[in-house]
């Protein structure tokens, strides 16, 4: 591809984790590129390496060897303070929400907690933009003074959310955002953060075992199996027409509840366009 | 399948409580009726505290002291007691014949549920020296087998490791088979596949299918309409603690009655469909603080404030189906 400079470009990125007995090496020679605003889909079983390379991309962990280039500049020559500088343009949203907020601290500070650490504004002004954020992840200002542990499943996804929005992030990496939650708050997720991108415009890496999710999200791909990428491409393209016997077991894994052909029937409750928070 | 005049399991009016510090009870489950015939299939479907997996427990005698349970569960299948035996408030020594013999359990977690340090093979063959008849060299041969029926290759060697020293998928199956050596009429699956990789779900869904085809009858617990519906023929659809729609399966998934079984079934994600998500809005309800009248309301796209303020009862609909919401019985 000779397109204009993506937003992120890995090149040959390895990952070797030692051990007694020998290393793993959990991420074996993955490339990827992904625009500003595109969403790429990542999926693979536990052990595969997906969460790994999630957190080689934002420099969580030191690739063992291969290059990340964050809009042309080399990501791994940025020193400890440059890396803390410039790193607020990337957010990850974890899988356990509950894991990831922090406890002791009120929604509203969890959710300015990278507005503090990088400095920005004062507490009033830190809790007007946590009204805000809470608003535009579906929760009322009410919740803003509750704590995490007060909160359902579904609701701490989106405070988790909101804290990753804090920085108007231009890259947005979800690992297995909704594996954890409910199946009728994974579809009350799933829709918010596709309205979020379409409403800032960041771009989403997007790792989860679920096959449907990808679909729906990512219009590009990447299958990957004991840390190597094993097909990649659009996604109706590979999910149409997988080339790997492994994407073609993980294809037929899913267990479909309307087999093709007898769907789009049930029109009996009228969609709503945006769904009400009640609670 | 020869139709039996009693099914193996009928559970009616099944209530479980928990008494709280605050002398309150939580109110767990409510009036839970469902049955499951020999060789029968059974989804119980719900999101978490739907009260699905406290029901079995309850069925089961496993719940904790401060539980209370009310209602009936008659269990036919040690076919030469009339008219079943009452497994609610059984004696705890008379469950043991019951439990793990004629009732087979498979749980979610399966490093948790098996016992990090012992072997296998005494795991597998503990319970069936104790449910006597057995001796150890017949229980070790009869372990050995059930490993083996559940696709472990070389169970020789393997019913002498520790369960760390198998895979997840392994340790699943090997869950099953302790739960199968014992040959129980019924099995309860537990969420047997939420902490399996999807190409292992498969293979452990189409072992519990085997099952179900030599003639054992399985409740299967589960959140994932998808894997009810891959398993089994019947579902009862649970909402905070009580079935909102019970129907077989292939009904409630291509013509739900419910709002919520309809909430649910749009919430699924599939390949292939490009239709636009419609998520339930909302959260379901704290057990402490349910709305009065119909659990879902706050949450129903179809909500109606007057009718839905009055208490739901489960009706009975022309093609055998159960449906708690007084819109299905108008339309």
């Amino acid at each position: 591809m000779s397109e204009p400079e993506p937003l992120l470009r890995a090149v040959d990125l390895v990952k070797d984790f030692g051990g007694r007995g020998g290393g793993t090496r959990a991420v074996d020679a993955v490339s990827l590129e992904l625009a500003a605003g595109e969403t790429l889909g990542v999926v693979g079983e536990s052990g595969s390496g997906k969460s790994t390379l999630a957190r080689l991309l934002i420099r969580l962990i030191e690739p063992t060897s291969g290059q990340i280039h964050y809009r042309g500049e080399d990501v791994l020559a940025w020193s400890p303070g440059e890396l803390r500088r410039r790193r607020s343009s990337w957010q990850m949203v974890f899988q356990n929400p509950f894991g990831s907020l922090l406890p002791h601290l009120s929604v509203a500070d969890n959710v300015t907690e990278p507005l503090r650490i990088t400095r920005q504004g004062d507490r009033r002004i830190r809790r007007a933009r946590a009204e805000e954020l809470l608003e535009t992840v579906g929760l009322a200002r009410r919740h803003a003074d509750l704590y995490p542990h007060a909160m359902s499943g579904g609701q701490q996804q989106r405070v988790a959310i909101a804290r990753a929005l804090a920085l108007s992030p231009e890259l947005l990496v979800c690992d297995e955002p909704t594996s954890a939650l409910d199946v009728s708050i994974q579809a009350q997720i799933l829709s918010l953060l596709m309205g979020l991108q379409e409403e800032l415009g960041f771009a989403m890496l997007f790792i989860t075992h679920n096959l449907a999710v990808v679909e729906r999200l990512a219009a590009r791909v990447m299958v990957m199996e004991r840390g190597r990428v094993v097909e990649a491409g659009p996604t109706d393209q590979v999910f149409g027409a997988p080339s790997h016997p492994y994407t073609r077991t993980l294809l037929g894994s899913v267990l479909p509840l309307r087999p093709v052909g007898t769907r789009g029937t049930e029109t009996t409750n009228a969609p709503s366009e945006r769904t009400p928070l009640v609670d | 399948m020869v139709r039996n005049d009693q099914p193996l399991l009928d559970v009616r009016g099944l209530s479980v409580a928990f008494r709280t510090r605050g002398h309150e009870q939580l109110s767990a489950v409510q009036e839970l009726s469902v049955s499951i015939d020999p060789g029968g299939s059974l989804a119980l479907v719900g999101e978490s505290g739907s009260g699905k997996s406290v029901s079995m427990r309850a069925l089961l005698g496993l719940l904790p002291a401060n539980a209370v349970v009310g209602g009936s569960a008659r269990w036919s299948g040690e076919g030469d007691v009339p008219g079943g035996t009452e497994l609610i408030g059984l004696a705890p020594r008379a469950f043991r014949a019951i439990r793990g013999r004629q009732i087979g359990m498979v749980f979610q977690n399966a490093m948790q549920a098996l016992n990090p340090t012992i072997p296998l093979k005494r795991q597998l063959t503990e319970h069936l020296r104790w449910h006597g008849s057995c001796t150890r060299a017949e229980a070790e041969v009869r372990a050995v087998r059930a490993l083996g029926d559940v696709g472990i290759p070389d169970p020789e060697r393997r019913i002498r490791m520790y369960p760390f020293q198998l895979s997840g998928g392994m340790r699943q199956r090997a869950m099953i088979a302790m739960a199968m050596v014992a040959d129980p009429r019924l099995l309860i699956a537990d969420e047997p596949t939420t902490a399996v990789d999807v190409t292992v779900q498969k293979q452990i869904l189409d072992l519990l299918i085997d099952l179900r085809d030599r003639g054992t009858a399985i409740i299967m617990v589960t959140h994932d309409l998808g894997v009810a519906r891959y398993l089994c023929e019947d579902v009862a659809v649970l909402y905070s603690g009580q079935v909102m729609e019970s129907a077989r399966l292939v009904d409630a998934v291509e013509d739900p009655r419910h709002p919520y079984t309809r909430g649910l079934i749009g919430s699924a994600l599939e390949l292939g469909d490009d239709s636009p998500l419609r998520p339930i809005g909302g959260n379901p309800p704290d057990l402490a603080d349910r709305p009065a009248g119909c659990a879902f309301q706050p949450r129903c796209t179809a909500a109606d404030g007057e009718r839905c303020a009055e208490v739901q009862p489960l009706v009975r609909l022309a093609d055998a189906r159960e449906v708690r919401c007084w819109r299905s019985s108008h339309e």
